[in-house]
């Protein structure tokens, strides 16, 4: 016993050790249960204006490809590829067809002030927040294609889960083939994914695009998601195994939209009517 | 005297060299260096170690508020430093410490240097990268990763001393 004591005296660095210990493990449980922080803590605050000072110096050095992509983005709308409306269509007795387009998509511009892809699970932040009306749930696109969906959000900041991201899944087609299937990160590449769930026999072809499919209230359909890698089909296995390249380039995203669906809340009365 | 305002100096300089600029690094895509353990490595050796552990935390939970990792960093640099005197003990030179010695390429040479943060940023970046992916299923994902990324943090650990030391030329080897 009087050995025991001594020993507890002589260590107390030791008991300090646990502590602190104890303590970063509780801070990283809470910081992994992210859907359950509805309000990004203070320090956030913080760290993120300096991010953004520190991202708008850098910005500097990018525009020229910014402005590069900004072009291609331009050449796109003109083309009318994005889908910003959704078309009511009404189709009479007499076969007058009134089209008329109402607004459904609303497409807010962010600045990605700061992303990771080299975690074993990836996140970027935006510098938009409530403030702006961007909200947990909403999905974010880059020039190029998808980037992820918001999953915390502060007054001036929101925290994005990208698809680089063991949680993340999104619902996608081949925009050829028309088929759906869902796409999910491949573990620790900065630039793949997988897509799940296509059934055999599907007449597949390298560098085949995918698209969003619209299931999911996060993103409309037809944002481009990558294209295909490689594919193949394990005898007996019913699904193709599918790697995907990421339209998006990760590391180097430096603003993108955020997507506020506004038929969101019809969608979810529908869904839970049952 | 100068030395606390050295020692603070160096934490604040390795904390934004590794949030503003190594922490948007990536090395052909697998590996980020992690230089602020630097910090605790550099702390003097007869420092009370629960000095030290409150100070390795400190570095730890900036970086996490940084990074938005929790408390990643902080436990693997906790845990870092908890073992710092047993790497000393183990590469303890044959005179024994001096009370003047600095744990770095100047006070120890370079051999000595080698080792020491060699043993300490293995500690550290293999806590570190299997608290992040927090499971053994990747584990030679996790593994690679963690070697990687120890090479690219030692040689910039050295490259930094010669910079910020250069007399420490005078003791190599």
């Amino acid at each position: 016993m009087r050995n025991l004591i001594r020993f507890l005296v002589r260590n107390n660095a030791f008991f300090l050790f646990l502590l602190l210990e104890g303590l970063s493990l509780w801070l990283i449980q809470r910081h992994q249960a992210y859907h359950h922080i509805k309000i990004v803590n203070s320090t956030n605050q913080i760290t993120g204006g300096i991010q953004e000072t520190y991202h708008d110096i850098t910005g500097y050095f990018a525009l020229r490809r910014i402005n590069d992509s900004l072009q291609q983005e331009m050449a796109q709308a003109r083309s009318g590829q994005l889908p910003p409306a959704y078309a009511a269509q009404l189709v009479k007795v007499d076969t007058v067809v009134d089209t008329i387009y109402e607004q459904r998509y609303t497409y807010w511009p962010v600045k990605v002030i700061a992303s990771t892809v080299h975690h074993a699970d990836n996140y970027a932040m935006l510098d938009r927040g409530t403030k702006d009306s961007v909200r947990e749930g909403m999905g974010v696109i880059g020039p190029a294609g998808i980037v992820g969906k918001v999953v915390a959000a502060s007054p001036h900041y929101a925290k994005v889960m990208t698809v680089l991201h063991r949680d993340f899944r999104a619902a996608v087609q081949l925009k050829r083939q028309g088929l759906r299937g869902a796409l999910r990160w491949a573990p620790f590449s900065p630039t793949q994914a997988k897509l799940d769930y296509i059934v055999e026999p599907a007449d597949l072809k390298l560098g085949d695009t995918i698209i969003t499919s619209g299931a999911s209230t996060y993103f409309p359909k037809g944002i481009v998601v990558g294209t295909i890698a490689d594919f193949s089909l394990t005898p007996g296995e019913n699904f193709y195994d599918i790697t995907v390249d990421l339209a998006t380039s990760f590391s180097s995203v430096r603003y993108g939209y955020v997507i506020k669906d506004q038929y969101l809340a019809e969608k979810d009365t529908l869904m839970t009517l049952e | 005297m100068s030395s606390i305002v050295q020692h603070i100096a160096r934490f604040i300089g390795l904390l934004f060299l590794q949030v503003l600029v190594l922490n948007q690094m990536t090395i052909l895509g697998w590996a980020t260096p992690l230089l602020y353990p630097l910090f605790v490595l550099l702390l003097p050796i007869g420092m009370p170690l629960g000095w030290q552990l409150l100070l390795a935390f400190g570095m730890g939970v900036s970086v996490d508020a940084f990074a938005q990792t929790g408390g990643m960093h902080a436990l693997a640099l906790v845990f870092m430093t908890f073992l710092r005197p047993a790497i000393l003990g183990v590469i303890t030179p044959k005179e024994g410490y001096q009370p003047d010695d600095q744990p770095t390429i100047a006070g120890l040479g370079l051999s000595w240097f080698l080792v020491y943060a060699g043993l300490g940023f293995f500690v550290h970046h293999l806590v570190f990268y299997l608290v992040e992916i927090l499971s053994l299923v990747h584990w030679q994902h996790m593994l690679f990763r963690t070697v990687f990324s120890w090479v690219a943090s030692l040689l910039l650990a050295i490259l930094a001393l010669y910079v910020t030391y250069p007399k420490a030329g005078k003791r190599t080897l």
